[in-house]
């Protein structure tokens, strides 16, 4: 029995040893979720709203409302007012929630971050919307090019434009922009 | 002698102290996320099952293999995670035709769409739970983040062990032991939420499927050619995200080339009976337990057709079937009662509720 208690002990220095080694070896890699901690949706996890915003980024702009990416997203949809719907998708396991918001002429795309909403893009459905460059769906390579100029990178007809922590995609079709979309990226992507 | 016994008594101390640290820290899904269970309760099982499915949410939420077992006799378990990637579906299928040979394995294509590894948290709650093998150690290469070890993976007390400080009564609790929160792997959501819209899906500059998904297909294919299982190819009902034609194009072929079935469960709405209205609790994108049990039914027809045996004459098995039926039917049962009382679901009944018990 007293063999035992020295064993029992001896485990328990043990355990306590380990558990000051471990807190003290710390580190900051995660671990504060069930989940194992990570980014929500493989996008975006470094976002920090607008403070990482470059000042040259791409900005969308919706009756006078700018729209930028990485920006927080709440004021931005109550500055556009009343979507004509909203849809939330809820990512497997509870690691946040998508909104996909629809105007007319764009849908408003988030993504969340400790709690709060992130503009992770915005797509134009239709040419009922432009950039304030002037382009919209159905231009042409032409009109692309006097508005942004010829530093894109192009794969599958898709030119992308990159400036600051924001993109600019136009997707080509028979010869017209078939669909436009800002995207917020990593600084570091 | 007495050096050698003095010295492995002390590692063993060390060691034990170091497993049990491990348990204490390692995430137990107990609370709120039941997703990240499911991969450990596999290895639970006392019996063999016909029908093994692999994937992601549109597996674990959509088919109910106790409504398989008590319409068909045909005994199934499913072996998702959530966004399990091809790559976590070969290795996972890998671990799972180790310990049994199955009749069929269903695999759900959605994620055809995945090149890359998306995140840690998937990752884990794919890879965490595997036992340690030169498979697990395989997967873990296949799958890990730029930012992550293969060394976490197999002590993961390296990846958890700042979670000291966030310690709750559930980790001491579970710390041996974890109930089991889903029926063969099939997590059951009673309420309803309709769908109301679905967003205009964007559209894309490349459909084409990655080679290094196909590259896992093919691995999966093989794989079950090697141990004489059919592989069944499914697109699961849900309506977001969007499952583009061409991508459904891409998989028509690929099953036409190798002479696999390919069900695109979108295409058969109607005549599964889907109604998603009321058969779905998160605006489509997966189904509730009505629904889950239309389509699992309309499937079990299709996999009675194709030659699974129904196993209900086994008393054996029929012994082992009926606990977990009692079970599923009990949760069901304290789900709708919830919902009639209070019109929404808590982890009283459902443990994926992120309303906790009592509000």
């Amino acid at each position: 029995m007293k063999h035992n208690g020295k064993k029992l002990s001896a485990l328990l220095l043990a355990l306590l040893l380990c558990l000051a080694l471990l807190a003290g070896c710390g580190g900051n890699n995660g671990g504060n979720d069930q989940a194992g901690g990570g980014s929500t949706n493989g996008q975006n996890s470094g976002a920090d709203g607008e403070g990482a915003q470059e000042a040259s980024a791409f900005v969308f702009v919706s009756n006078g409302v700018e729209v930028k990416m990485n920006a927080e997203a709440d004021p931005i949809v109550e500055a556009l007012g009343e979507p004509i719907s909203s849809y939330d998708a809820p990512s497997c396991a509870f690691q946040g929630t998508d909104w996909i918001y629809t105007y007319d002429g764009f849908q408003l795309n988030t993504y969340p971050l400790n709690d709060v909403n992130y503009v992770s893009s915005v797509v134009f459905t239709s040419d009922a919307v432009a950039t304030p460059e002037g382009l919209e769906i159905g231009g042409t390579r032409e009109d692309m090019i006097a508005a942004y100029g010829e530093d894109y990178t192009e794969e599958y007809g898709m030119c992308t434009y990159t400036r600051g922590d924001s993109q600019l995609s136009i997707l080509f079709g028979d010869g017209a922009i078939t669909s436009i979309e800002y995207l917020a990226v990593l600084p570091e992507q | 002698m007495k050096r050698i016994c003095k010295w492995g008594g002390i590692a063993l101390i060390w060691a034990g102290a170091f497993f049990l640290l491990q348990a204490l820290l390692v995430p137990k899904y107990m609370d709120g996320i039941p997703d990240g269970a499911l991969v450990r309760e596999y290895y639970r099982e006392t019996t063999e099952h016909d029908v093994i499915f692999i994937g992601d949410c549109e597996v674990y939420e959509n088919f109910s293999p106790v409504t398989l077992w008590e319409n068909y006799g045909i005994t199934s378990y499913v072996r998702g995670s959530p966004q399990q990637l091809i790559w976590h579906s070969y290795y996972t299928l890998k671990d799972t035709l180790e310990r049994e040979t199955p009749q069929a394995v269903v695999f759900n294509v959605l994620s055809m769409q995945y090149s890359e590894p998306q995140s840690e948290a998937y990752n884990r709650m794919a890879l965490d739970d595997l036992p340690l093998s030169v498979n697990k150690i395989q997967a873990v290469l296949a799958s890990k983040m730029e930012d992550e070890t293969l060394l976490s993976y197999i002590f993961p007390l390296f990846r958890y062990h700042s979670r000291w400080s966030e310690l709750t009564a559930s980790d001491f609790r579970y710390l041996f032991y974890q109930d089991a929160l889903s029926h063969n792997g099939f997590l059951m959501r009673a309420d309803v939420r309709p769908v109301t819209t679905i967003p205009e899906p964007k559209k894309l500059a490349n459909y084409q499927f990655a080679d290094v998904c196909y590259e896992y297909l093919d691995k999966i294919r093989l794989l079950c050619e090697e141990e004489g299982v059919e592989l069944i190819l499914i697109k699961a009902p849900s309506l977001y995200p969007h499952w583009y034609e061409e991508w459904d194009r891409q998989m028509v072929d690929y099953a036409g080339e190798h002479g696999l079935t390919y069900i695109n469960f979108l295409d058969r709405i109607d005549e599964v009976g889907l109604d998603f209205s009321t058969d779905t609790y998160d605006q489509g994108l997966h189904l509730n337990l009505s629904g889950a049990e239309k389509l699992s039914d309309y499937f079990g027809a299709i996999l009675r057709d194709a030659g699974i045996p129904d196993r209900r004459e086994d008393e054996a098995l029929s012994a082992v079937w009926a606990e977990k039926c009692e079970a599923y039917h009990a949760q069901a049962e304290a789900q709708y009662a919830e919902l009639a009382e209070k019109g929404y679901l808590t982890r009283a009944t459902t443990p994926g509720s992120q309303i906790p018990a009592g509000e």
